[in-house]
C-alpha cells in the first residue's frame, strides 16, 4: 500500500524509475535527496542509508 | 646556518583573506616535515648556541637539547631581548599553530622588533617549528615568499620539548633602550617608517592584588551549547554559502536570529556579538563543518568529534577563537580593512599579558585596553587606520569596546578568565583553565559532574541541569532533542522530528533510551518510551539506499546458497538480493552472466506485434525493472514459441495502470524507451477508451467528382459551400442527407449535374 501511495504522488512518481517488487522502488540517479525531501513533506521519516 | 639573509623591515600587512583560497591539506609544523639538510643545520646551530658537546644523531640530539631547559635559559641570557620576548610569546601559546602573519604581528606587539629576526632565530635554533609553506610538502628553508594566500602561509609552533619552559621575560614591560639597540645591531631591526608607536612609549601593566572573593566565573557551557545548536541546524538543513564563501541571506538569518544562538547568556557581563556566527566559525575550525563545501552538513554526531573532558573542549575552542579572522568581537569592524586579522595578535597579546601576572595578581581591563592601544597595529600604525579608526575620538572607544568584548565576552564565557568588580572598573585574572591555555599549568581541574542530571516529563519535555553536562552528553542531547530554552537549566522537547534527526545521525534507539534512563536515574515515562518506539517504527517503514547493487539469481536456491556462503543483503524477492552501499562487492562466489548499470537509460528490449497489443521481451537486453513496468499495464501471456516472455495489453490491464498513475504521456515515453517506437494506435485507442468518450453517427450523402479542382470549387462557391459538411478526400464531399436534393439542383444550375451511382 505504501508503494502505491508513493507512486500515486505525481512529484515523487517523476523521480522513480520503476518498481522492482511490491515494496521496492528504484529512484533516478542523483535524485535521492529530492526523493527524501518529498517523502518528508509527505510526513514520512525514511531511514536514509549511505547519506543523501 | 647557511640560509639566505633576510631583509628586516616592517611587519607585513596580514595576508588578505581570499574569498576562495586553494584547499590545502593540513600540514603540521613538525621537524619530520623538514628536509634532512635543514635538520642537520638546526642541530649544529642549536648545539653551538647551547655550547653542548652531546653526541647523537641530529633529530635525537635536537630533542635532547630542547629538553635541557637550564642550558636554554643560560643561552637566552646571552641572546637578544627580541628572541627572549619571541620565545616567551610562543611559550604562552602551546598547542597553537600561529600563521606567519599572525606570528609576526604578535612578536611585534610583545616588543620583539618587527618579529622577523626573532622568529628567524627561533626557527634556526629549532625552538619554534614551521610547517611547509607555498606548494611544498617539505620545509627546506625559512624564507617566506611574499605574498602567499593565507592557506599557503607557514604556521609556527613552540617545539614540543619546550612546552612547560618559561623564559619569564616580562613582555608587557617596555623594551629597554639598550635592548632595542642591541636588537637593532644584531638583526638590523629598523625603525618604522610609518609613525608606528615606539616601544619606549608603550604602556606597562599595573597589576593589583587579587581580592579573595567577589569573582565571577562561568561553567563554560554557553559557547559549546551554541555549537551544538549549529550542529542541529546544519543537520536539519545544510548551511549554504555562495561561491564567494559568504552565507546566503537565509542561512545568515538562521545563524543570527535563531533564539538559542542569539539568546542571552546565563552570566554575560558583555554580550558575545553574533554568537551564532562565532559558533559557525568555530565549527568550521573544528572541522565538522567543512569550510571548503558550499553546502555544509555535519556527517557525524558531536560526541564523535568532541573530547570527553570539558576543559579539553573549551581549550580547543579557545585556540580556534584566538585565530579567527572572519568573526570579530566588534561585528562593525569585520570589514574595516585588515582589522579582524590584526586582532588575532590582539587576542594573543591579551593571553600573553594575563599569563604574566602572578597567581595572586589581577589587572584592570582598562589596563589591557591601554596595552592594546599601544601595541596593536590598528592603533599604532596610521597606515592601518581605516574607517572608524581614522577618527581619533572613536579610536580609543573602539579599543575599549574590543578589549571588553574579548575579555568579558569570549574569554569569560570559555572560562579562561574570572572577573571581579573594582572601583575603577573590572579586575580580571586567568582561571586555572586560562593558565592551562597559556601553558602555565600542566593540568586544569576537571569540574565534578553529576550523572543524574535530567528529567524527562510525560509531556515529552526534558529539563537538563547544567551541573551534570559533559561534552558527550551535550552533543548527544542536541542529536535527538529540540532545545527550547537555555538558562540555569536547559529545556528540550522530544518530538518525532528531533528523534528522527538523532536516528539519522546514527543514534540507535536503545542507546537513546538507555541514555535518558541513565541520566534521569529512574525509568523514563512509559508514554515517552512508547512515542519514541512509535517514531522509530515509522522510520523503519521506509528505507532509502543512496547506492545499491541488485543481484538477480537464476533461482531461489541460488540466492539461498549465496547467502549461506556469506553474501549479506536485503532479500527483495525469492530471486533478488539488494546489497546497500557503494563498496566494491566480492562476487567471486557467483557466476555473473550479465550486469546492468541502472544509472544508464533503459534499453530497447520489447517487440510489438502487428496488432499492437502483444509485447514480446528480448531476454538478452531486458532488465529487472521491465517485468514490474509491464505488469503495471499489461497481462503476462504464455511464452512465445522461442521461449520469450510475452504480455498482452487489454482494456482491464490498461485501466489498472491508469489507476496507478500511468497516463497516455507515460505510455508514450515507455514505448519510446522500451520498444523504440510510438505506442500502437490500437493501444492509444484502448487508452482513450478508458475516459468517458462519446462518438456520433449520422446519415450523409457522398458526392464523388472526377476532378479535385471541381470538388474544391463546389466547396468554395457561395451557392454550394453551405451544403458541404466535410471534404472527405480530394474528390469526395460529404453533404447533409436532408439537404441533398437542394444541393443537386443548385449544382445543376452551376452546370454540374449529379446523378446517383448505382
Amino acid at each position: 500500500m505504501l508503494a502505491e501511495e508513493l507512486l500515486a504522488r505525481p512529484r515523487l512518481g517523476r523521480l522513480i524509475v520503476g518498481r522492482l517488487t511490491d515494496d521496492v522502488l528504484l529512484v533516478r540517479h542523483g535524485q535521492v535527496a529530492e526523493v527524501v525531501d518529498e517523502l518528508r513533506k509527505m510526513g514520512h521519516t525514511p531511514r536514509v542509508e549511505g547519506g543523501k | 646556518m647557511t640560509s639566505a639573509p633576510e631583509t628586516e623591515g616592517d611587519v607585513p600587512s596580514p595576508a588578505p583573506e581570499f574569498a576562495a583560497e586553494p584547499r590545502l591539506a593540513p600540514r603540521e609544523a613538525s621537524l619530520e616535515r623538514y628536509a634532512p639538510a635543514l635538520v642537520e643545520e638546526i642541530d649544529r646551530d642549536l648545539a653551538k648556541w647551547l655550547k653542548s658537546r652531546i653526541k647523537a644523531d641530529p633529530p635525537a640530539r635536537i630533542e635532547k637539547l630542547l629538553g635541557s631547559h637550564d642550558l636554554i635559559r643560560k643561552a637566552l641570557e646571552r641572546a637578544p631581548d627580541s628572541l627572549r620576548r619571541a620565545l616567551t610569546a610562543f611559550a604562552r601559546l602551546p598547542g597553537v599553530e600561529l600563521r606567519h602573519d599572525h606570528a609576526l604581528a604578535l612578536l611585534e606587539a610583545v616588543g620583539a622588533g618587527s618579529g622577523r629576526h626573532a622568529l628567524r632565530e627561533a626557527l634556526q635554533y629549532g625552538l619554534v617549528w614551521s610547517s611547509p609553506f607555498g606548494s611544498r610538502e617539505q620545509v627546506t628553508h625559512f624564507d617566506v615568499p611574499d605574498p602567499l594566500p593565507p592557506a599557503a602561509l607557514p604556521r609556527f609552533r613552540l617545539a614540543p620539548g619546550l612546552i612547560g619552559f618559561h623564559p619569564e621575560t616580562p613582555v608587557t614591560e617596555p623594551v629597554a633602550a639598550a635592548a632595542e639597540s642591541e636588537s637593532s645591531e644584531d638583526g638590523g631591526e629598523e625603525a618604522d617608517g610609518h609613525g608606528v608607536q615606539r616601544p619606549d612609549d608603550w604602556f606597562r601593566l599595573n597589576p593589583v592584588e587579587a581580592p579573595n572573593s567577589g569573582w565571577r566565573e562561568v561553567d563554560g557551557w554557553e559557547i559549546p551549547i551554541r555549537l551544538a545548536q549549529v550542529w542541529q541546524l546544519a543537520r536539519r538543513v545544510p548551511i549554504k554559502r555562495t561561491q564567494q564563501q559568504t552565507l546566503f541571506k537565509r542561512d545568515h538569518e538562521r545563524l543570527t536570529r535563531d533564539p538559542i544562538l542569539a539568546g542571552s547568556m546565563l552570566d554575560g557581563p558583555v554580550p558575545v556579538a553574533d554568537a551564532g556566527l562565532l559558533a559557525w566559525q568555530l565549527a568550521q575550525a573544528e572541522g565538522w563543518l567543512d569550510p571548503s563545501q558550499e553546502e555544509q552538513r555535519p556527517e557525524l554526531g558531536l560526541a564523535d568529534h568532541w573530547p570527553e573532558s570539558r576543559n579539553e573542549l573549551l581549550l580547543r575552542l579557545a585556540r580556534h577563537w584566538l585565530q579567527l579572522t572572519r568573526w570579530c568581537e566588534l561585528p562593525d569592524m569585520l570589514d574595516q580593512g585588515a582589522f579582524a586579522t590584526w586582532m588575532v595578535s590582539g587576542r594573543m597579546l591579551l593571553l600573553v599579558a594575563l599569563a604574566e601576572l602572578a597567581t595572586d595578581r589581577a589587572v584592570r581591563i582598562s589596563d589591557l585596553t591601554r596595552l592594546i592601544e599601544t601595541r596593536c597595529r590598528p592603533w599604532t600604525d596610521p597606515a592601518e587606520r581605516v574607517g572608524k579608526l581614522r577618527d581619533e575620538a572613536a579610536r580609543g572607544e573602539i579599543a575599549r569596546q574590543w578589549t571588553r568584548s574579548a575579555v568579558c565576552g569570549v574569554m569569560f564565557q570559555l572560562g579562561l578568565v574570572r572577573l571581579a568588580p573594582d572601583a575603577d572598573g573590572e579586575l580580571v585574572m586567568l582561571t586555572e583553565r586560562g593558565r592551562k591555555l597559556a601553558g602555565l599549568t600542566p593540568e586544569a581541574t576537571e569540574p565534578t559532574v553529576f550523572d543524574q542530571t535530567l528529567l524527562v516529563q510525560p509531556n515529552h519535555a526534558m529539563i537538563v541541569y547544567r551541573q551534570g553536562l559533559t561534552p558527550a552528553l551535550l552533543g548527544r542531547l542536541f542529536m535527538f532533542a529540540e532545545p527550547k530554552s537555555i538558562g540555569a537549566a536547559l529545556t528540550f522537547e522530544l518530538t518525532a522530528d528531533s528523534v528522527y534527526l538523532g536516528l539519522e545521525a546514527g543514534l540507535e534507539p536503545e542507546m537513546l533510551l538507555a541514555l535518558l534512563a541513565r541520566h534521569q536515574g529512574r525509568e523514563v515515562p512509559p508514554g515517552v518510551v512508547s512515542s519514541i518506539r512509535t517514531w522509530v517504527g515509522k522510520r523503519d517503514r521506509l528505507a532509502v539506499h543512496s547506492a545499491a547493487t541488485l543481484i538477480e539469481f537464476a533461482s531461489p536456491d541460488d540466492l539461498r546458497s549465496a547467502i549461506a556462503r556469506g553474501l549479506v543483503g536485503d532479500q527483495l524477492s525469492d530471486r533478488i538480493l539488494l546489497v546497500g552501499g557503494e563498496r566494491e562487492l566480492d562476487l567471486s562466489m557467483l557466476r555473473i552472466t550479465a550486469s546492468r548499470d541502472y544509472r544508464l537509460d533503459p534499453e530497447t528490449c520489447v517487440g510489438v506485434s502487428d496488432d499492437g497489443v502483444v509485447l514480446t521481451v528480448d531476454m538478452e537486453k531486458s532488465d529487472l525493472l521491465l517485468d514490474a513496468e509491464l505488469r503495471r499495464f499489461a497481462e503476462p501471456m504464455s511464452l512465445s514459441p522461442s521461449g520469450a516472455p510475452r504480455f498482452r495489453i487489454d482494456r482491464a490491464a490498461l485501466a489498472r495502470g491508469f489507476a496507478l498513475g500511468v497516463d497516455e504521456s507515460a505510455l508514450s515515453d515507455w514505448f519510446r524507451q522500451r520498444a523504440g517506437r510510438e505506442p500502437p494506435a490500437s493501444v492509444i485507442m484502448l487508452a482513450r477508451g478508458l475516459k468517458p468518450s462519446r462518438q456520433t453517427s449520422r446519415t450523409l450523402r457522398v458526392v464523388t467528382v472526377d476532378d479535385p479542382l471541381l470538388a474544391e470549387g463546389l466547396a468554395q462557391h457561395p451557392t454550394t459551400a453551405e451544403f458541404i459538411l466535410e471534404r472527405l478526400g480530394p474528390r469526395h464531399l460529404a453533404i447533409h442527407a436532408d439537404r441533398f436534393e437542394t444541393f443537386v439542383r443548385l449544382a445543376a444550375d452551376l452546370g454540374h449535374g449529379i446523378t446517383e451511382a448505382v
